[in-house]
């Protein structure tokens, strides 16, 4: 057997509120922490690397739980708001995906897993897409990505991102949801 | 009194409304922000990166179609070689002089491999461009190929290493020679040997008679002339040669010019010396006896001496 475990009581040994999830959170309201994420997740130098991911296989699932959770990670929210906004967020990053033209998963085909295994393949995704992400593009997203690979442990991977929207997102989870006139690369023209 | 309560409910639901509308504006503003970025940039930016892992499996399936392992082939792709190698090694196949074989790229491709560090980046690189090197590759296609192992662990320890670190996950260029793909043709194999020996004739010895040339230790000179032409050879095959082959040629002559200098006799340098070793770091067994010292050595103070019966 490996014990290589926290020893009871280690938590009291480190300095209370060190961590950023130990402090209060950033945003309280779930309608700011949605509009956190989607500026965040549209800005151009980190949406290229998350659209990069989806591509290289990473389901709209767990690129959802990976942000949310380096967002709780970073005190920005609490896990609560994360599970009132996840579905907004995977509606978010689905629709960028279809108007991107992309061929994405909404989650792995074979999800028997073991969640360890899940996580890894969820590491291990979005590793590939930073090692082929060039040089010269290794922006604040590929960052992103750096944060979100560290994140992966602590993901919850059998939290649904998918679900009934609860009533306080909901009038932002509508405007996420309205269609989007152009779609694909092919409609560009 | 009644009216309060009213208001009071009035001036939050207005509250509210604005605060939707204005968090529905910001939310406008980032679609439109998003789509903008889509439309005039992220669409190509999409679609070249998707053409250039569409280039680099097309290279390593040129590659392996002209007879490179897949392995070296996702190797060379990944240290930025293949694409060199490929059109160089076209150009010479399309050389009619030049004579490639398969059986030499077979050799360079696993002195490829064996080249490559065997470290857990380098087994990354190789596991992780595996996936997709002959075909597209697609979601599913990566994910079973990683779960089909047995060794998952190890699998995800090589290729999560790829990125954790800020470096790029690369191969060394590995500088490969492709010269050594090509045979030596017996005419072509006579004409080193003919530059070899005019590379060592002032070293070996070499007179002009009536018949021609004549070494002077004709059976010395021919066999120390053999081990060059092997060494050259070997030499010229060798997948990394970091050096052009007029080097070697040097190489041997500067070799040979060392071993004389030293006064090691030109037999002894035919039975013993191999030219991959350096001679500074030839041991020799002298194969001739040493000329006979036709002065006694005597000891000092026997010199003393006869210098005080002066």
């Amino acid at each position: 057997m490996v014990m290589d475990g926290p020893i009871p009581g280690q938590s009291l040994t480190r300095e209370p509120r060190n961590a950023a999830y130990e402090r209060p959170p950033e945003i309280t309201d779930p309608n700011d922490a949605i509009l956190w994420h989607l500026s965040k997740l549209s800005d151009p130098e980190k949406l290229d690397n998350l659209l990069f991911t989806l591509e290289y296989g990473l389901p709209v699932k767990h690129a959802t739980q990976a942000a949310l959770t380096l967002a709780v990670a970073k005190g920005v929210h609490n896990i609560d708001v994360s599970l009132v906004i996840a579905p907004v967020i995977h509606k978010f990053i689905t629709k960028t995906a279809e108007q991107a033209g992309i061929d994405f998963m909404e989650d792995f085909d074979n999800s028997d897993r073991e969640a360890e295994d899940e996580k890894n393949k969820v590491k291990m995704l979005i590793d590939k897409a930073m090692a082929e992400t060039p040089q010269e593009e290794r922006d604040t997203g590929y960052q992103m990505l750096g944060e979100m690979a560290e994140a992966t442990p602590e993901i919850d991977v059998e939290q649904e991102t998918q679900g009934e929207v609860e009533p306080e997102v909901q009038e932002l989870a509508a405007e996420v949801d309205k269609p989007t006139a152009q779609r694909g690369l092919m409609a560009r023209g | 009194m009644a009216l309060m309560p009213l208001v009071i409910a009035g001036g939050m639901a207005k509250g509210y409304l604005e605060d939707v509308a204005e968090k529905k504006a910001k939310l406008a503003q980032i679609e439109a922000i998003k789509t903008e970025w889509l439309l005039n940039t992220g669409l190509a930016k999409i679609e070249k990166r998707r053409e250039q892992r569409k280039a680099a499996q097309a290279r390593i399936s040129t590659a392996t179609r002209l007879g490179f392992d897949e392995k070296a082939a996702i190797a060379l792709e990944a240290s930025g070689e293949l694409s060199s190698v490929i059109t160089r090694v076209e150009k010479l196949i399309e050389d009619p002089e030049k004579d490639v074989s398969t059986s030499s790229i077979k050799k360079m491709s696993q002195a490829i491999l064996d080249n490559v560090p065997q470290d857990r980046l380098a087994k990354a690189v190789e596991y992780a461009l595996d996936l997709g090197a002959a075909e597209e590759m697609t979601a599913e296609k990566l994910i079973n190929t990683i779960f089909s192992t047995s060794d998952e662990s190890e699998k995800f320890a090589a290729v999560a290493d790829i990125s954790t670190g800020t470096d790029m996950p690369s191969i060394k260029p590995t500088g490969i020679n492709l010269i050594g793909l090509t045979d030596l043709s017996p005419e072509k194999t006579q004409k080193v040997r003919n530059l070899i020996e005019d590379r060592l004739k002032d070293s070996l010895g070499r007179t002009l008679t009536k018949d021609g040339y004549v070494w002077d230790n004709p059976g010395a000179a021919n066999t120390i002339i053999e081990k060059a032409l092997t060494y050259y050879i070997e030499q010229r095959a060798d997948p990394f040669l970091d050096k052009d082959l007029a080097d070697i040629t040097t190489d041997i002559s500067d070799k040979v010019q060392y071993l004389i200098g030293e006064g090691i006799p030109l037999n002894t340098i035919a039975d013993q010396y191999e030219f991959s070793l350096k001679p500074t770091e030839f041991d020799y067994t002298p194969t001739t006896s040493p000329t006979q010292q036709t002065t006694p050595i005597a000891p000092p103070s026997s010199i003393i001496d006869e210098n005080y019966q002066d």
